[in-house]
């Protein structure tokens, strides 16, 4: 129970972005440009994208788990991801110049994005803490699933329906288990 | 029958019925969580035949769909799918299944069908029963399981909510603390690490 009401935040954030996946509510980030500035740091031929747009997210104080995408141009599109609204940084080393965008935050972008966050590998404490939350839930989702099948098994009066309940709901997932 | 007889019984059922997927979606996080990566799965070609079929000059998906069923005909395969053009020349169609998906490439210009099938992996079947949902597929069986992919979202968040009332129903203050407690500091981790992310 304890655990249950800990993690509820999380498991509201999972069914309801499971129900906006599954009706396809997702739409296209839009960003909004905040700034543009002059960026006269240089970088030798050949260093790679992600160590450039590091040292750009960096020099923004803008440090944090982000992808980057070079352009055949020269032109470093670099989004580093929030999971309330993500930022766009586009570097023009020809011109020494970056924009800056920011995305519109809105309540299914991020429940999209909060879905979708895991992992451990992004070496920073928020990421690991996300990642860690994320096997919490694992852990309390097959312990609600077993300690539920004690305590039904408990209450002797419910045994027969509870019985009937677990039978159909077993036949009906290995049905598409192994059918679709 | 009582409100919270009924509470409690619907969230027992409720439960009982829908176990499976609640341990799958848990158990499927796992390889998500823990990305460890592992050799792509071996396809093997089941078709190659020769195949005309008219094209709309669309890359429009929903345009698609006529053409990629008669793909799937002349295949041979039934169900849902995705269709998509990665170039003017080629069609692609894709067929997800738990057990081994299936491929279909129709190359235009040399008017061939070529359909490959995938190897069982366990990993994909795990991360497959997570990943699939939605009403796009076309294939009745597809959309079904997309009714119970909403079916345990709502049962999760009625288990929330039945949950929250049976503890506020528990006699006795210890436990109502204790739970006040547990409730607020998840709601603060939550905030603390949405805002940092």
């Amino acid at each position: 129970m304890y655990l249950a009401l800990f993690l509820t935040p999380w498991m509201v954030g999972y069914a309801t972005s499971t129900l906006l996946m599954n009706h396809q509510a997702g739409r296209p980030v839009v960003f909004m440009r905040e700034s543009e500035q002059p960026y006269n740091t240089s970088f030798e031929s050949g260093t790679p994208p992600r160590v450039v747009a590091g040292q750009i997210l960096s020099d923004l104080d803008l440090e944090g788990t982000f992808g980057v995408a070079p352009s055949p141009d020269g032109k470093l599109t670099i989004t580093r991801q929030d999971i309330v609204a993500p930022w766009r940084i586009t570097f023009y080393p020809s011109d020494h110049r970056l924009t800056i965008e920011r995305a519109r935050a809105d309540a299914v972008g991020f429940l999209y994005r909060f879905h979708r966050r895991r992992g451990y590998e992004p070496p920073y404490a928020a990421d690991r803490a996300m990642a860690f939350s994320v096997d919490l839930v694992i852990v309390a989702m097959v312990f609600w699933a077993l300690s539920g099948l004690w305590m039904w098994w408990e209450m002797r009066v419910t045994r027969l329906w509870g019985l009937a309940c677990g039978v159909l709901g077993i036949a009906l997932f290995s049905f598409f288990a192994f059918a679709i | 029958m009582s409100f919270l007889y009924l509470v409690r019984r619907t969230h027992l059922y409720l439960g009982l019925f829908l176990l499976p997927w609640v341990i799958m979606f848990g158990v499927s996080s796992i390889p998500l969580n823990h990305n460890n990566p592992t050799s792509p799965p071996a396809w093997t070609t089941v078709t190659d035949v020769p195949f005309s079929a008219a094209v709309p000059a669309t890359n429009k998906a929903e345009d698609l769909r006529g053409v990629g069923r008669e793909m799937m005909n002349a295949a041979g395969v039934t169900g849902g799918f995705y269709v998509n053009r990665p170039n003017p020349r080629q069609l692609n169609v894709h067929h997800p299944k738990f057990l081994g998906s299936t491929r279909l490439f129709y190359y235009i210009d040399e008017k061939r069908l070529v359909a490959e099938r995938q190897a069982f992996a366990p990993r994909m079947f795990i991360t497959g029963l997570h990943t699939r949902g939605g009403y796009t597929l076309g294939g009745f069986w597809d959309s079904m399981w997309a009714v119970f992919v909403d079916l345990v979202s709502i049962g999760l968040l009625l288990w929330i909510v039945s949950g929250l009332i049976m503890w506020w129903k528990i006699p006795g203050t210890g436990l109502r603390r204790w739970g006040w407690i547990a409730l607020a500091s998840g709601a603060v981790c939550f905030t603390v690490i949405m805002l940092r992310l």
